[in-house]
């Protein structure tokens, strides 16, 4: 079985970080993994997309095809709403609910929110709030991940190890700040998808 | 087990270059190749082993490099984007005349749809053109195993090797499976010198030389495994997949099986023979290539009343890339999910907050108010996003250099005032030498040299003649007194535009260094 998932920002938001630790949780596994992403004009604070694919074979590409995605996360609503089309009609939407306003027209954000309310498999986070709640506001991205890793076929441990290694090189508080983070961000998925 | 490694294609290439064995890599950045280089750049192989790893100036000077470490017997890999070999093409079709001695391979990264590319040409017909063996890997697993395997094609043919990828290759990452590397070659210089000299004396035997090669590499090209047939399901239809062609493809299996027989795609010369005998047992056919119709055309003359699917008669887009969902219809699988019709703001790249350009575009912009009949002739970098809203502030960016040059031909033709705007690495590149043309003339030209230290656009590599921009310019003849360096900062926004409107009321060439570092500069 075959996992597709959508993962959409703005440039300068971390996307291409999550992919990656994701990348690296398949790699201790035996699933292949096939991950694309678009890098140069794109990461001056414009719209950045990574497409993820994980199964026991060989993904065919990198490019998950409209309305196939099992998983949509969105670092940003407006973003998470351009990228609905990519999404199954099952499909699980986690998107966090803070906006980036760097360009004339934002639409307002309450309409954004509804139109993801719509979709009946939607979490929306409160990402920056819930990590500020946890004393570190830069780790969203974090909290993200937990939630999108209850959806994908790996084991939490497996991302966790990834994430560890990931902070390695960093103090031990931050990585402490980043798991606890990430284990809130698993449990929220967990009770959303219990409900 | 055998290793697995996570690695975008580009890093695939990189990885398959080193354990290859490599004695240098050479390359000029330029998006979707960049990585490739970058990754050679801080492997820790390549350090112990002393691999030589430097930018170049462009990609012409890269692509020499490479011909001469290969010259000294050791293998060598040169890299660059589509549009670069446009830049290289005149020792890349000269190489083949000369041929090589260590094996040397050139990956080009093409950019179908040009998600950051003035034009979307495909490199394939490069190959074709010069008489040089063109691989198209499909994945990343196979841009790793090819790229090993060219090394080896271009030492049995003595021809430099062209691995052809493309952006969804090169920025897609995937687990790749590695074999055991290879110790590097030993140095030894060539002694044929009439190899490598091309007077006609030489140059004639050589080229009959290559046209015996070409039919050498066409049959190796007929018989290799690359280009190779698949069972599929139904033969209604047969699908010929070239390079990722392939993976769209396979995206429409059912448990492992296609959905139409096809003949896959890897290498070229085109398998002409391969090709006819695969086309003759299907009425209707359908053509994958991620790029211009090479394949389809030469299908198309062969059989001009067959039933052709692809980019020239349709269903497919002769522009653009494919993707799963365009490869669809010929298919004649539909659509089930309606899109949404949303109409949301579009999120394009701008410059960053404090972004040097910027301040320099507020001159400019200033400026062209003042001369509305002067043109801002521009290049290819962050700063092109001058073009847009708020700064409308630049009128041309065609390819590297050209700003310069562009400026200099208007100004031949009478306009005036004359502006070149052009990046640090980008006047490096390729601006200098049509600066002397400038200078021999004494054209009334002013010429802004946005000087931010880096190669922003790319992601901040060094430009390697920053330091030099005085020196170079002194050095090409321009009048130390028209050498002005500002900083563009909105405070000297005045000190800025009178010194521009003077300049630019100076009949003959001035330079404007407008040095600032790019905010994004560690
Ligand atoms: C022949 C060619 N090679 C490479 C590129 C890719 N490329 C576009 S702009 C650029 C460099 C820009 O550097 P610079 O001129 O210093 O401007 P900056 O982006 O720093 O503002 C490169 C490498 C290209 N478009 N064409
Ligand atoms: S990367 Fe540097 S040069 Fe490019 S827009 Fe940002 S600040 Fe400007």
């Amino acid at each position: 079985m075959q996992t597709d998932m959508i993962i959409a920002g703005v440039g300068g938001q971390g996307i291409l970080t999550i992919s990656a630790i994701i990348g690296e949780a398949v790699l201790q596994t035996d699933l292949r993994i096939k991950q694309s992403e678009v890098h140069g004009m794109a990461q001056r604070g414009g719209a950045v997309v990574s497409h993820l694919r994980i199964n026991q074979y060989p993904p065919s590409t990198g490019l998950v095809p409209r309305h196939q995605a099992d998983l949509l996360l969105g670092l940003e609503p407006l973003e998470t709403i351009r990228h609905l089309d990519w999404l199954k009609p099952t499909g699980q939407i986690i998107s966090s609910i803070d906006p980036i306003k760097n360009i004339p027209g934002y639409p307002e954000l309450e309409l954004l929110l509804n139109k993801l309310r719509l979709n009946k498999n939607s979490l929306l986070l409160k990402a920056s709030e819930l990590a500020a709640e946890l004393n570190f506001k830069r780790g969203t991205n974090t909290l993200l991940l937990g939630a999108a890793t209850y959806h994908l076929p790996l084991k939490a441990t497996a991302v966790k190890n990834s994430l560890i290694k990931k902070f390695a090189s960093q103090k031990d508080s931050i990585l402490e700040k980043n798991l606890a983070l990430f284990e809130r961000g698993l449990q929220l998925a967990k009770q959303n998808a219990d409900l | 087990m055998t290793e697995r490694k996570l690695l975008l294609g580009d890093e695939a290439v990189a990885q398959a270059a080193l354990d290859a064995g490599i004695g240098a890599a050479y390359s000029y950045p330029g998006t979707p190749s960049t990585e490739i280089m970058e990754y050679i750049m801080e492997s820790e192989e390549a350090d112990e082993r002393q691999v030589h790893r430097k930018w170049s100036s462009n990609e012409k000077t890269a692509y020499e490099a490479a011909l001469g470490h290969s010259y000294c017997g050791l293998r060598t890999m040169v890299s660059m984007k589509h549009v670069g070999l446009n830049v290289a093409a005149d020792p890349f079709v000269n190489s083949a005349i000369t041929g090589i001695d260590g094996g040397l391979v050139l990956i080009v990264a093409d950019d179908p749809s040009m998600h950051s590319s003035q034009n979307e040409q495909d490199s394939r017909f490069y190959g074709e053109f010069a008489g040089i063996p063109v691989l198209e890997p499909a994945d990343q697993q196979e841009a790793y195993d090819f790229t090993r395997n060219a090394f080896e094609i271009s030492e049995k043919f003595s021809l430099p090797v062209l691995v052809r990828i493309v952006t969804r290759i090169a920025h897609t990452r995937a687990d790749v499976k590695l074999a055991p590397p290879q110790p590097p070659a030993n140095f030894s210089p060539n002694r044929q010198h009439n190899r490598y000299t091309l007077i006609p004396l030489n140059a004639r035997k050589n080229y009959q030389l290559l046209t015996e090669k070409r039919e050498k590499i066409r049959a190796a090209a007929e018989s290799s495994r690359k280009n190779r047939r698949i069972a599929g399901r139904d033969s209604q239809l047969g699908i010929i997949a070239a390079g990722i062609g392939f993976g769209y493809l396979e995206e429409f299996a059912n448990n492992g099986e296609l959905p139409h027989p096809c003949l896959k795609i890897s290498r070229y010369p085109l398998p002409r023979q391969k090709l006819r005998d695969f086309s003759e047992r299907f009425e209707q056919l359908l053509i994958l290539e991620d790029g211009a119709p090479l394949i389809e055309q030469f299908l198309q003359d062969a059989y001009p009343r067959k039933k052709l699917l692809g980019r020239i008669q349709g269903p497919l887009s002769l522009t653009g890339e494919l993707t799963p969902e365009t490869i669809k219809p010929a298919l004649n699988l539909d659509n089930e999910e309606q899109d949404s019709q949303f109409q949301l703001p579009p999120r394009p790249p701008k410059l960053c907050p404090g972004c040097p350009h910027a301040d320099s575009f507020d001159v400019v912009k200033e400026f062209l108010e003042l001369n509305p009949k002067g043109r801002a002739f521009s290049d290819i970098g962050c700063y092109t996003l001058g073009y847009l809203a708020p700064y409308e502030a630049i009128h041309t960016c065609v390819d590297m250099g050209a700003s310069i040059t562009m400026a200099k031909g208007a100004a031949d033709a009478g306009l005036h005032p004359s502006l070149a705007l052009i990046g640090d690495s980008t006047f490096t590149h390729s601006g200098m030498t049509g600066l002397l043309d400038a200078v021999y003339e004494s054209t009334n030209i002013t010429v802004l040299i946005l000087d931010n230290r880096t190669t922003a656009m790319t992601g901040g590599q060094t430009s390697i003649g920053a330091d030099s921009l005085e020196d170079i310019c002194r050095g090409i003849g321009v009048s130390p007194e028209h050498i002005h360096l500002l900083k563009p900062l909105a405070t000297e926004k005045k000190k800025n535009l009178k010194l521009l409107v003077e300049e630019s009321n100076y009949d003959g060439v001035s330079v404007l260094i407008l040095r600032r570092a790019c905010i994004k500069l560690r």
